[in-house]
């Protein structure tokens, strides 16, 4: 079951400042804190892993490789797109 | 043009050229750039085509507003901005079009938004690995790609600009054009999600 401790942080407050500063400066008093939590409570220990574990995941996949022939349209798209932009604008006069 | 710190002298110069309309130099910047583009936007919508057509349209408004470019901010993050709104863009256009063509559909089939984004086909990347471990990443990446779906989209980029690219709060919130603040709630928000639907698979 979820603990509060009155004199320092309740859970709720760990899952909202673990999220605000888990990579930023761990010896702000609040990240004290924090670190005092999450030394005496499991639940909150194991919500900080899974978040990291969670990260890392995302970090890890496996980064999309822009397929050659997309490379070529780009450029084609934008040569002719001003073209066709002129275009219009002659229609519409 | 301001000479902005963290650009190369070269760099300079390309955007330079590009804004007086040298069209190989244009074509350097998107060479540069175009992996990069794709890359992210790929990372937001977790879909070939559409990460295709978002790189298509970015470097199209990049063309076309080269010029406003003053060098105050990274280029690159100049270029974030436009790929970021043109995400935007395509989420309201594709909300439009479903709205449209739901109008004639029968009630059971008017699902919210983001529960009909994901059911969308995800289209996966080949990757070199063995096949017994093809069937395990291939879960992986469809949880991993249902479950970011499932974010509202200023939050999927927040997500992707801070915790997959880690770019800080301040950049984050320079490219949203929002402040640190709500760039920092839009990324807690979004970990707690993301956190809730992989708790299961990541818990050992």
């Amino acid at each position: 079951m979820r603990t509060k401790h009155p004199e320092t942080l309740c859970c709720r407050d760990i899952a909202k400042h673990v999220c605000e500063n888990l990579d930023e400066n761990i010896d702000s008093p609040l990240c004290r804190k924090i670190k005092k939590h999450l030394q005496t409570c499991p639940e909150c220990s194991e919500d900080l892993s899974v978040l990291k574990k969670t990260i890392e995941l995302y970090r890890e996949y496996p980064e999309p490789i822009l397929p050659a022939v997309r490379k070529k349209n780009i450029l084609t798209a934008i040569v002719h797109a001003p073209k066709n932009e002129q275009r219009k604008a002659i229609r519409h006069r | 043009m301001k000479h902005e710190p963290n650009i190369s002298n070269e760099e300079v110069e390309l955007i330079h050229k590009a804004q007086q309309g040298d069209q190989r130099a244009f074509t350097e910047l998107v060479k540069k750039y175009e992996s990069t583009i794709y890359s992210f936007a790929f990372k937001v919508c977790r879909d070939e085509e559409k990460a295709s057509e978002t790189m298509q349209d970015t470097f199209i408004n990049v063309f076309r507003k080269l010029k406003q470019y003053k060098g105050d901010a990274q280029f690159s993050t100049w270029l974030y901005q436009i790929v970021t709104n043109n995400c935007l863009m395509k989420r309201r256009k594709n909300k439009l079009d479903r709205h449209s063509v739901s109008l004639g559909l029968p009630d059971d089939s008017s699902s919210d938004s983001q529960s009909e984004e994901i059911l969308q086909p995800i289209h996966t990347i080949p990757l070199q690995i063995t096949p017994q471990d093809e069937v395990v990443n291939n879960e992986l990446r469809e949880r991993l790609d249902q479950a970011i779906l499932k974010l509202p989209m200023e939050q999927r980029i927040v997500f992707i600009l801070r915790d997959v690219e880690g770019r800080s709060s301040e950049e984050t919130a320079k490219i949203l054009k929002i402040s640190v603040a709500a760039a920092k709630s839009r990324l807690r928000r979004a970990r707690m999600v993301l956190q809730e639907q992989l708790r299961e698979y990541v818990t050992p």
